[in-house]
């Protein structure tokens, strides 16, 4: 067919064409969705960035719900049928929930650095099934008065290198705790500590500034790895340098890539753990992390969004451990300011906010609202009694508003992209709470890292914040009201409270310290510097024969996977 | 020739150095911190203040911006803040992994479009090139997380033919690492295939009906002595200027694939670092990555005066 160059309507497409093509576009592109998007299967949903906590910068308080005599609403119990013969050996993939920044026994809570740790480093105490605090390299421990406690360690208990475990390793890995620069996870729970000293070889003696109620409970926690003496003074490389006396020994680590570790058959524990190796990789992206899940790429995961529990619990070729009480939602209020200076406005804003429906609309019906005080049921300082304070009470919060003079009351609420499960979607569904009882909120997002610059110098007027809570006691409550607290309040100074709180750190029993810290709960609350919003869930996912493992959160990450074993 | 090359290369050397240090005071004016980053909600001000002071970031801003730069020149890259590595070592073991998927982008889209461009310009108005136009569109429009979503949907979570994310050394397990090559490379390639496609398309057209092809044709050169003497060559000069820009382009859409199929390359560890406020790796990656821009340029102008001899006449 010859074309005349010169012939202007050569170029014309036909509508003919136009058709076809459309035609053909839509066509492939409906049967692409069919094809992929319909049939069963879980469809994992979109990933977004630095939803996954605060465990999108490094290092963050990651922490599991702790043990409890009274375990209400603890989610842990072993999967596996009872009864049933663990099997041995086989490797367990994990896909973890980021790239652990560092496996410095002493730095860093991140999520994915701790699991690795766990493994591969024990304790003098740890937290074990149920989340009780445990012995671990410490076999009895006691307390010689309230400021002097005394670890006699178990004997023979070799490093993965063959040399035995001493006092000298257990006082070199808390001195360099103890030290700021080392930059310790545990430390902010571990300065009381005046002197570590090694009484003989399978004894050590700690000392305290001032008797603290929280000290073996800080000791059990995650963070407190005994590392050797030897390489801790050779300033060895710890990351590559990597000998513990653990459950698993240390292979290999390509940090994006995979960190292997192998069974540790001369581990004091007889018999145990059951799994010959285990692989470790980083999956960050939500998403992608489910997926790899799903295809079977990886047996466990770390660190499920909200938006996948469901699907995960549902299909029954995969397993779902959660904790519906790991940690909490609050909003901060910038006390020393207007219009928050007004403790009405405050205790309005505390009632003007439905928590149920967060939860029902914000967090895929995952988590807790939490309409009273922020010691969780599972710690034996609930406070029942305050359970109800701030129930859904619109009609109260304006007369509070109109008591304060407050019309037309317009507010900056910092807080993450709105689409992040953990802070942004909680944070839309409150300022349209808000806004029925005539207060206007500005959503300010911020990425994480400025949100946490933020937060931590002050820079803003209200702020969508959380944690997570570590050592199981209720001492938490000094992050948090205590006029030393850090970034988590910023200027709330109240001496009764800081009294009360520092008269109950002080105290050993338990019987002594509840009424005092229900009296820090109950001011707390009417003084309102915080709301508290809701407590969050937080869990693993993994294929249904992953057998004996329970979900300790960080907290027991030390012992999460001694028991498991593969039943296949 | 010579002088040539070293004065791109002079160039080159100035631009990084610039794009390092934009980078460098725009990182040091957004805020956060990377010691409190690292140390987490219940960091003490103590602590703080002693990290800020290992990390050397308590120094005046100049003072640290000399010193990297004067480090940076001896190839001296200096220390991750968050990872405690080299950051040479970080850049060395990522970069390649990165680079890999680029280039097989790059090699799959050419493979892919040239000869479906051809194809369709050949049969341009029948069902095939239809067909082939419809493809290139739909390849164009779907953005890459769309892509990649779908195909590890189908390939690995429906079919299971392919992993879902992941990576593996090639050394450790080759046909692993090719397997899991597939689907990310596939994902990057997607929107420069369609775009070579319909460039070769309407660039052969256009070549097809210029004066010396109707010469060639009337010497009595067959259709496909004629196609490859001289209409290929004449038509692959706009596709390697587009492809030296795509591929630039290709850098940055890496952090998307990367991030969907866990691919740890360079792109990701921009990222992280950008989240971390990890300065040192986040200068390094600058210059990397803007020193890799300016060299596929230059490979690309170099191309170009292999393919097209008048192009090179002018440039040296």
């Amino acid at each position: 067919m010859t074309e005349d160059r010169n012939d202007p309507l050569r170029n014309r497409i036909s509508r003919r064409k136009v058709l076809q093509v459309t035609g053909l576009t839509t066509g492939a592109a409906v049967g692409g969705w069919l094809l992929v998007g319909c049939g069963g299967g879980s469809v994992a949903p979109t990933a977004t960035p630095g939803s996954a906590t605060q465990a999108a910068p490094a290092g963050n308080a990651t922490a599991a719900r702790g043990s409890a005599s009274a375990a209400t609403g603890v989610a842990g119990k072993a999967t596996g049928v009872a009864g049933k013969t663990p099997k041995r050996g086989g490797t367990l993939k994990m896909g973890l929930n980021q790239e652990a920044a560092t496996i410095d026994p002493h730095k860093s809570r991140d999520i994915a650095g701790t699991q690795i740790k766990g493994l591969i480093y024990s304790q003098l105490l740890k937290y074990g099934r149920g989340n009780q605090l445990a012995p671990d390299l410490a076999e009895k421990y006691e307390a010689v008065d309230d400021k002097t406690y005394v670890f006699h360690l178990r004997k023979g208990v070799k490093f993965h290198d063959g040399q035995e475990l001493t006092a000298a390793d257990v006082k070199a890995s808390y001195d360099r705790i103890l030290k700021p620069e080392t930059g310790a996870s545990i430390y902010v729970y571990l300065r009381a500590i005046e002197s570590v000293t090694v009484v003989d070889d399978y004894t050590v003696q700690f000392k305290l500034k001032q008797p603290q109620a929280t000290f073996l409970a800080a000791m059990g926690y995650t963070g407190n790895y005994i590392a050797q003496k030897k390489k801790i003074d050779a300033n060895a490389n710890f990351e590559t340098d990597v000998v513990g006396t653990g459950p698993f020994m240390f292979v290999s680590r390509d940090p994006s890539v995979m960190t292997k570790v192998q069974r540790n058959p001369n581990y004091f524990l007889p018999g145990l753990p059951y799994l010959d190796a285990i692989e470790l990789r980083p999956v960050f992206d939500d998403s992608a992390r489910l997926n790899a899940l799903y295809s079977g790429d990886v047996d466990l995961i770390t660190y499920v969004s909200w938006a996948a529990m469901g699907d995960i619990e549902k299909n029954r070729k995969y397993l779902l451990q959660s904790n519906k009480q790991d940690g909490w939602v609050q909003l901060n209020f910038r006390v020393d300011r207007p219009p928050f200076t007004d403790v009405r406005i405050r205790q309005a804003i505390n009632y003007a906010i439905d928590r149920q429906a967060i939860i029902d609309t914000a967090t895929s019906k995952r988590g807790v609202a939490n309409y009273g005080g922020i010691v969780p049921p599972w710690m034996w300082a609930y406070d029942k009694e305050i359970e109800n304070t701030y129930q859904y009470n619109p009609a109260k919060a304006k007369q509070l508003l109109s008591d304060a003079g407050a019309t037309n009351l317009k507010i900056e609420c910092t807080t993450w992209p709105t689409d992040t499960e953990l802070f942004g979607r909680p944070s839309v569904v409150i300022a349209n709470q808000l806004k029925q009882v005539g207060i206007d909120v500005a959503l300010k997002t911020q990425p994480v890292a400025e949100w946490a610059q933020s937060r931590a110098t002050g820079a803003y007027q209200m702020l969508v914040n959380g944690s997570l809570y570590d050592i199981p006691d209720p001492d938490v409550l000094s992050n948090l009201y205590h006029t030393s607290a850090g970034v988590m309040s910023h200027r709330f100074s109240d001496p009764e409270i800081d009294g009360l709180l520092d008269k109950a750190r002080g105290l050993t029993d338990q019987a002594q310290r509840k009424p005092l810290y229900d009296q820090v709960q109950k001011r707390g609350l009417d003084l309102a510097p915080f709301a508290w919003l809701f407590y969050r869930e937080q869990g693993e996912g993994m294929q249904n024969f992953v057998q004996g493992h329970e979900y300790l959160g960080a907290q027991g990450a030390n012992n999460s996977l001694l028991e498991t074993w593969l039943d296949k | 020739m010579g002088t040539y090359l070293l004065r791109r290369l002079l160039i080159a050397v100035v631009l990084m150095i610039g794009a390092a240090t934009l980078v460098f005071v725009l990182l040091h004016s957004i805020p956060g911190d990377p010691a409190r980053l690292f140390l987490g909600d219940f960091a003490t001000e103590d602590q703080v203040a002693a990290v800020h002071h290992a990390m050397g970031l308590d120094r005046p801003l100049p003072a640290q911006y000399v010193s990297w730069l004067w480090n940076a020149a001896h190839f001296d890259l200096g220390t991750s803040l968050s990872q405690n590595r080299p950051v040479s070592s970080l850049i060395l073991q990522r970069l390649p992994r990165t680079l890999e998927i680029v280039v097989c982008a790059i090699a799959l889209s050419l493979l892919i479009g040239i000869p479906l461009g051809i194809l369709s310009a050949l049969r341009r108005g029948r069902p095939a090139d239809t067909g082939i136009t419809a493809g290139s569109l739909l390849g164009l429009s779907v953005p890459s997380y769309v892509t990649g979503t779908l195909l590890v949907l189908l390939f690995a979570v429906r079919l299971s033919w392919l992993p879902a994310s992941g990576y593996v050394n090639f050394s450790d397990n080759p046909r692993r690492h090719l397997l899991l090559l597939i689907l990310p490379c596939a994902t990057l390639a997607s929107q420069l295939s369609a775009s070579i496609m319909r460039l070769t398309r309407s660039s052969v057209l256009e070549v097809i009906n210029q004066d010396h092809v109707r010469t060639a044709r009337s010497k009595g050169l067959t259709e496909r002595q004629v196609i490859r003497r001289h209409v290929l060559r004449n038509s692959l000069i706009p596709v390697s200027t587009i492809v030296g820009i795509q591929a630039g382009n290709l850098l940055g859409g890496a952090v998307i694939v990367e991030t969907i199929f866990s691919w740890p390359g360079l792109s990701t560890l921009l990222f992280r670092a950008i989240e971390t406020r990890d300065f040192p790796v986040v200068q390094a990656c600058v210059l990397t990555t803007s020193g890799l821009f300016v060299l596929f340029t230059l490979l690309v102008d170099i191309l170009h005066g292999v393919i097209d001899p008048r192009a090179a006449h002018g440039a040296s």
